[in-house]
């Protein structure tokens, strides 16, 4: 048989793909604290926090087009609001990650006044600078935050079942609670885009003119997406929060933006799928490089990946992995010939630029 | 009163490399009409190439400028190569800005690999012992400081006779400010690009050896300075060099009076403080106080 192997779609074959798929994820995702060690498991819960923050800078980054430096401020945002109500004024955790949420969707939209005036190069300036400003900010206003010595002691406390106690039970919970974190945030970003609000957001990313021609608010769509990116990215800082327990300045600096920025690209911009592997790249891969070669060399090959991927994967491993996929294997339209070909509903495809043949 | 001298200048000190950092954003700006993320860290390793050919019997100023003319063939070198390919515009902006992300994390570890984590003495290439200074009103102005803003107004001179007396200047300028019709006209502006970047990287070079003396030769030397040079930058304008200075050497004195004379700001908010002029341009004037705004046709 020659490839690609073509499927029907609609065919039994199909729907049983399309119906294995998500049984799959979802037994992995229950399964997994059962098979690998507890510390293991940290591991992939920080790497599922990180990705919150990545699902949500694509939101903005990927699927809006607007450049964010400043990520890693949202992120610490939510991180020392959880931090502070918590251990300052003793609040639960939820009502701080909801309070968190909403203090970063606002300082978003502030964010995102300024950047409806400014593209590229500037709106880049402008993020770096909210960036470069937020751990200053913590070390100054040190009575609160605990300034540069950090703040301690923000903790989370699993439901009284057996099964979530001990220091293990602990690890399992905050797996779980990630991973819930992580599918709001997916089933956020998945709905927008795929509405009314995503066809608009798309439009103002490849011809912004064209789109408010056609009625789009632009200035409504921006700083609402700019708002709702930051929230997510919040999320994920006031669960990293919990995680660790101990929060410091250096941990919200340029560097995590960064990050946050090359693990959007390596696992491919605008996609939904795409997050969630770079962020497990970005966390596993300097784990396993720290193994085999010295710090600086692990950070320069870093960097060498980093280009490459940018130019040969240009839609990240999400985009390159779907490209090698339809090779093998394809979904073809039903043969009836009465029925409009409308396919694509269900398509991820949509984050892919309309005038441009690649992301990015 | 002496307080408020030694402040200015102490402030002004920074401001001078700030403002010529900010000329490296400017050149590269000029060129291709990108931000260059890794322009501090290429600084940075040509201050180490320096060290280096010192270490092996150049003279200082021989290696200063050996390293400067390397780093003007690495940054033509690294435009053709990974800018050039993304294209001029809005839609090259995200790659290239990615691209030289990347090239910040590449070149930073490079040289821990090559020259370890350990701070290296650099050199002075002035004398700079406790007592080379001129007085000024009971203030001490250092050779060293007097040396950098030699070299600053050297490098501003020769890049405005380079873009308003010379035919390439004027070709720089027509590719920055309409590509098409420069192309039309008969100019390569992809080659006006290159040298952009090739200019950024050689007075990169040069800051990078100048400033080494003072902080000591460290891979993350230039980090700080990256923040204020781009602040510096969109101050003055990204296409005005005598804007960039002027701009740098204002946040520089500006930020350290603040800082010294607002108690809530202290020296924790120092770059606050630079960032916030930079939010409140960005929003007010995006081009710069002596920048050209920007007209687009869409």
């Amino acid at each position: 048989m020659s490839l690609p192997i073509e499927i029907p779609q609609g065919s039994a074959l199909d729907r049983t793909f399309r119906v294995a798929g998500p049984l799959a994820v979802l037994a992995l995702v229950v399964g997994l604290p059962y098979l690998v060690p507890s510390f293991r498991l940290g591991q992939v819960t920080a790497a599922l926090i990180l990705a919150i923050a990545v699902v949500g800078l694509n939101l903005l980054s990927g699927f809006a087009g607007q450049i964010s430096l400043g990520h890693a401020a949202f992120f610490g945002l939510g991180a020392y609001t959880t931090g502070v109500l918590q251990v300052h004024y003793g609040w639960s955790a939820p009502s701080t990650i909801v309070v968190g949420m909403v203090m970063a969707f606002v300082a978003g939209v502030l964010v995102g006044l300024p950047a409806l005036r400014l593209r590229g190069m500037y709106l880049a300036l402008v993020t770096l600078a909210v960036g470069v400003l937020f751990p200053s900010l913590i070390r100054r206003f040190d009575d609160l935050t605990g300034g540069a010595t950090g703040l301690f002691g923000v903790d989370v406390t699993p439901p009284g079942i057996a099964y979530f106690s001990g220091h293990a039970g602990r690890t399992v919970w905050m797996y779980y609670v990630s991973i819930a974190g992580l599918a709001l945030a997916c089933l956020v970003v998945w709905n927008l885009m795929r509405g009314r609000i995503g066809r608009a957001v798309v439009a103002l990313r490849d011809h912004e003119t064209a789109a408010i021609v056609v009625g789009v608010n632009r200035a409504f769509v921006r700083t609402v997406v700019f708002g709702l990116s930051a929230a997510l990215a919040s999320m994920g800082g006031s669960l990293y929060a919990l995680n660790v327990g101990i929060l410091t300045p250096d941990s919200f600096s340029l560097l995590l933006t960064i990050n946050l920025l090359v693990a959007m690209v390596l696992g491919g911009t605008a996609s939904y799928w795409g997050p969630i592997f770079g962020a497990f790249i970005i966390y596993f891969v300097p784990i396993w490089t720290a193994d085999a070669a010295q710090g600086p060399v692990a950070g320069a090959l870093f960097g060498v990946v980093v280009i490459i991927m940018v130019f040969t994967l240009p839609a990240g491993l999400a985009g390159g992995g779907k490209k090698l996929l339809s090779k093998v294997v394809v979904r073809s339209k039903p043969s009836m010939s009465g029925r409009a070909p409308m396919s694509g509903s269900a398509d991820p495809d949509m984050g892919g630029r309309l005038n441009e043949p690649a992301g990015v | 009163m002496d307080l408020l001298l030694d402040r200015l200048i102490d402030g002004f000190n920074n401001g001078v490399i700030y403002g010529f950092l900010g000329l490296a954003f400017v050149c590269v700006y000029r060129g291709s009409g990108h931000l260059n993320m890794a322009q501090g860290e290429m600084a940075m390793f040509s201050g180490f190439i320096a060290y280096s050919l010192y270490q092996i019997g150049f003279p200082v100023v021989g290696a200063v400028l050996a390293s400067a003319v390397i780093a003007f063939v690495a940054g033509l070198a690294i435009e053709r190569t990974l800018v050039r390919p993304f294209g001029r515009g809005h839609a090259s902006d995200y790659p290239v800005l990615m691209i030289t992300v990347a090239l910040f994390l590449a070149i930073n570890s490079l040289a821990g690999v090559i020259w370890g984590g350990e701070p290296l003495a650099f050199p002075a290439v002035v004398p700079a012992g406790p007592d080379d200074y001129v007085s000024l009103f009971g203030s001490r102005l250092r050779y060293q400081s007097l040396a950098f803003v030699g070299v600053l107004v050297a490098v501003l001179a020769a890049l405005w006779f380079l873009f308003y007396r010379t035919r390439v200047g004027l070709a720089m300028r027509t590719a920055t400010s309409n590509p098409e019709s420069a192309q039309l006209v008969g100019i390569r502006v992809s080659r006006m690009s290159a040298l952009g970047w090739g200019m950024a990287a050689f007075i990169g070079a040069l800051i990078g050896s100048l400033v080494a003396p003072s902080t000591t030769l460290t891979t993350g030397m230039m980090f700080n300075f990256l923040i204020y040079a781009v602040v510096a930058a969109t101050l003055g304008g990204f296409d005005s060099p005598p804007g960039v200075v002027v701009a740098g050497i204002a946040i520089g004195i500006f930020e350290n009076l603040v800082a010294s004379y607002v108690s809530i700001v202290g020296s924790d908010l120092k770059q606050a403080v630079a960032l916030m002029v930079m939010l409140v341009v960005l929003m007010v004037r995006p081009y710069g106080l002596f920048g050209t705004p920007k007209v687009e046709r869409v």
